[in-house]
């Protein structure tokens, strides 16, 4: 066959493909070439194709899922397509979402030797190879460790470790930080930073975060419903800021800041905070930008009783005596009021709501529901008093149809019969979902799922909302679903009061009023959302970094700039 | 905690995972070979060997209680089944009465299911030894050797690579699978429904399906990652898999296996010379002085 690629690379040549067992291709017509030590980013919407491009760089597609191909794949001269799965394993490591099910073995230092054993490399070699990736990755001396040992961000590097034991030549990562906290994802980039560094891996990591792959990535690959929309050098792409908006990639805010200001001035496009400070601090000088209006104070929604209120509270779990998972938290969280709870995992924030739907009873102290000492409650009381959201709903969901999945909360709390069908169209009219009565959950989106579970919770009409992670596996476009959910109940006052737990500061910025940051246990900061984001020191502690925004703000305190701005639309705002 | 692997090191901990394999095999036929309930002194003889080496592989026996509560409603059953039923008068054993129930009903084989005999009771106790025999023998296997040894001692011993591969792994998914399993019943405790308050049959008839069916649909989208993992790992190569363990017999085995053979062979002399004991002289040496010596030689 004919064709400009030369064989020393890593490329697809219009490949398009279709599972077996769908109607439309998951990829078309995609085109990318990579030289040797290459990075690329592929970036897109939920179902753009961005694991099937995975797949079939490391042979799952055809060997595992089948399907028809069009187009030629080439890595380093071999293609995946014609060839066992351990034969391209010998060339491609691949790195998924799933901290926990891609870890095999029961110990490090097993899952460490497990692949490169498979191809009988010898026992010296891979004791040293062993040794050498989990000094790389940041784990040197975690060989004896479990699975059960490591927190998720320790297992996402322990399976990078194990990967790069097989040297492979091609690295491919599937949203490897998507399901961490923020220390997690910082570790597991600076763990990618230190393998580029290490040798000529070539690497294709796909993402939802454009701020984590800038410093990283010399190609970018843009894919909407399994077509490419853009692909190139990773400034360029970037700093088309529209048209990857316009796609479903979040730009970052900096970039979004310059596109806006582009209606105002010939300004290039940023993409890099550091450059756009700069640019910006010129525009100052230049007397072309100055602050012209303060921040809107915020239409304050009158506080009405405290409906939540701990009283030293404090927990340990069974069997971790010794460690308070929980110390001493005293807290009055009002009628009225839209709460961020933010914090490092481990540091006590879902161990905390816990304690207040039911689900764990403080070991001592007390959390008190408008002066009902909730640790005395029943489940079935509880629920019609404080509502929780999971992350995933995969956890609860069970039935057959959708109004099934609603009616059983409401059997359980004991709603009469007559009552139970109004609840549950109103509840699946609520979340927009009233056309799936009779749809088998399964076959829901996921987020169309994570909908559902909201509307099992308020069909049992709590006056609380307790949301946990609203953003988690959303794309770009869906992302603050839930959260806007949230946000117009309460408005309409079918909810008086919203607690989110999260570690996405941009979520917290646009819609918590106030915010708790824990660590360690306990409450380290609570205050009005743009004081808490002004206390550096503080996000510090529990690992957080604060908006590009507040970071630009702080940046050019010279100029006035109120250093509580949150986003794009505050920072705008200020300089029209 | 149930039966896992215990990291420590001890002598059994670095004995080759092969050597306490044919201690474990051996243990089997040992079992299956018992016939009569003066066959039990065979057995004690065995079960304290096991239990001396429990000693060497620092096993302690609260590590089990979790498994031994289990069993002892098990043998509970089982020596009450045993008392009103067994019954050999054709093979001319005598029997005698303990107490008997107001009632009595002949069953075939000559039992009064009205009578609990002395001999049934016996004959019950013996098939208690011989479980927890069988049992304790397992621990000495799974709870000392590491997964790694385990992996590469049942490879070396041609059990085939995929097989052992998928015990190891079962090993690994256990407390995954737990986990996941709490976090739906918390989950479902957010819909009202706690089946930590449920009573037995209540749970029993409906209220496994809400923490179940979630279960098994995430436990079954895993094993997809799972599959995934495994085979860009290069599981199937055809390359001769590196052993990482040193799971060959030495000195130390060779010396461990000496000595099971020995008291397996003095195990097996009691049960075909036994006959020429009394059996009730036999009985009362077991009662009184052998079974009073095992709390002692109990590692707790």
């Amino acid at each position: 066959m004919e064709s400009n690629y030369k064989t020393g690379t890593v490329f697809f040549d219009n490949v398009s493909y279709k599972y077996e067992d769908t109607e439309n291709p998951a990829l078309e017509n995609i085109s990318f070439e990579l030289s040797e030590g290459e990075f690329l980013a592929v970036m897109g919407p939920n179902g753009a194709g961005k694991t099937t491009l995975c797949f079939l760089l490391s042979g799952v597609c055809p060997g595992i899922w089948a399907g028809k191909i069009k187009g030629k794949i080439n890595i380093f001269g071999k293609d995946p397509w014609v060839q066992p799965i351990y034969e391209t394993a010998r060339t491609v490591g691949i790195v998924l979402q799933d901290p926990e099910t891609q870890l095999l073995m029961p110990g490090v230092d097993m899952e460490l030797a497990f692949g490169p054993a498979n191809f009988g490399v010898p026992k010296e070699e891979i004791l040293m190879r062993t040794k050498n990736a989990l000094e790389i990755v940041g784990l040197a001396g975690f060989e004896d460790r479990t699975p059960q040992e490591l927190s998720g961000g320790q297992k996402q590097r322990v399976a990078l470790a194990a990967t790069w034991c097989m040297q492979p030549r091609l690295l491919v990562l599937d949203e490897p930080t998507s399901q961490l906290d923020p220390l997690g994802t910082v570790e597991v980039l600076d763990a990618i930073q230190q393998l580029k560094k290490e040798g000529k891996v070539t690497t294709i990591m796909i993402t939802h975060k454009t701020e984590e792959i800038i410093d990283l990535a010399d190609k970018i690959l843009i894919l909407r419903d399994g077509k490419s929309i853009d692909y190139g050098l990773t400034d360029e792409v970037l700093s088309r800021t529209k048209i990857i908006e316009e796609n479903g990639v979040r730009p970052p805010d900096i970039s979004q800041l310059f596109l806006k200001l582009q209606e105002r001035f010939q300004v290039e496009p940023q993409i890099s905070l550091y450059q756009g400070i700069g640019k910006i601090e010129a525009l100052f000088k230049d007397r072309k930008l100055s602050v012209k209006k303060a921040l809107p104070g915020g239409g304050k929604k009158e506080l009405g009783e405290p409906i939540l209120i701990t009283e030293n509270l404090s927990y340990s779990y069974k069997g971790y005596e010794h460690i308070k998972a929980l110390k001493n938290i005293n807290l009055k969280i009002y009628e009225g009021e839209f709460v961020g709870i933010i914090g490092q995992n481990g540091s006590g924030k879902t161990t905390l709501v816990k304690n207040f739907v039911g689900i764990l009873q403080a070991t001592e102290g007390n959390a008190f529901f408008r002066g009902e000492d909730l640790s005395k409650l029943d489940v079935s009381d509880v629920a019609k008093k404080v509502g929780m959201v999971l992350q995933n709903p995969d956890y609860q969901l069970f039935t057959i149809s959708a109004d099934k999945e609603i009616r059983f909360g409401l059997k359980n709390i004991g709603v009469p019969d007559e009552e139970i069908e109004d609840r549950v169209l109103e509840a699946l009219r609520v979340v927009g979902l009233e056309k799936e009565y009779n749809t088998f959950p399964f076959r829901l989106s996921f987020g169309d799922r994570r909908k559902l579970a909201v509307a099992t919770v308020l069909a049992m009409r709590p006056e609380i909302l307790i949301m946990d992670e609203p953003t988690t596996a959303q794309d770009y476009w869906g992302r603050y679903l839930l959260a806007d959910l949230a946000k117009d109940l309460f408005d309409k006052g079918l909810l008086k009061t919203v607690i989110m737990i999260t570690h996405d500061m941009e979520l917290v910025a646009r819609f918590a009023k106030r915010l708790i940051v824990m660590a360690d246990g306990e409450i380290i900061a609570d205050g009005p959302t743009r004081d808490v984001f002004y206390q550096k020191d503080v996000l510090k502690r529990a690992f957080l970094k604060p908006p590009q925004m507040t970071q630009l703000a702080s940046a050019l305190q010279e100029y006035n700039i109120p250093q509580d701005v949150l986003s794009v639309e505050d920072m705008i705002h200020i300089l029209s | 905690m149930t039966i896992e692997y215990i990291k420590a090191d001890s002598l059994m901990h670095r004995m080759s995972p092969i050597a306490k394999l044919i201690y474990v095999l051996l243990t089997l036929p040992l079992v299956l070979i018992v016939t009569r309930t003066a066959d039990i002194l065979m057995l004690l003889v065995w079960l304290v060997y096991t239990l001396i080496l429990w000693q060497f592989g620092k096993i302690k026996l609260r590590y089990l209680a979790k498994v031994f509560r289990l069993f002892l409603f098990v043998c509970i059953f089982i020596i009450v089944i045993q008392g009103f039923m067994y019954a050999r008068v054709g093979l001319g054993e005598s029997q005698t009465p303990l107490f008997k129930l107001p009632w009595s009903y002949q069953i075939a084989g000559g039992a009064d299911l009205g009578v609990f005999t002395l001999e049934g009771f016996l004959f019950g106790i013996m098939i208690v030894v011989r479980v927890i025999t069988a049992v304790c023998a397992l621990p000495l296997l799974i709870m000392t050797t590491s997964p790694s040894k385990l992996l590469d001692g049942l490879t070396k011993v041609k059990v085939p690579f995929s097989f052992a591969f998928m015990l190891v792994t079962a090993i690994r998914f256990v407390p995954m699978v737990d986990a996941t399993w709490s976090r739906i019943v918390e989950a479902q405790k957010l819909r009202a429904f706690n089946i930590d308050k449920m009573n037995f049959i209540k749970k029993a008839i409906s209220a496994y399906i809400p923490i179940t069916t979630p279960l098994v649909l995430i436990l079954l989208r895993q094993a997809n990652d799972l599959e995934i993992a495994i085979e860009s790992r290069g599981f199937g190569a055809p390359e001769k898999r590196t052993f990482m363990e040193d799971v060959g017999i030495h000195a130390r085995e060779i010396a461990f296996l000496a000595i099971t053979v020995l008291v397996y062979a003095f195990c097996l002399w009691f049960k075909f010379n036994t006959g020429s004991f009394n059996t009730a002289t036999l009985w009362v040496q077991i009662l009184t002085v052998y079974i009073p010596m095992i709390p002692q030689l109990l590692p707790f």
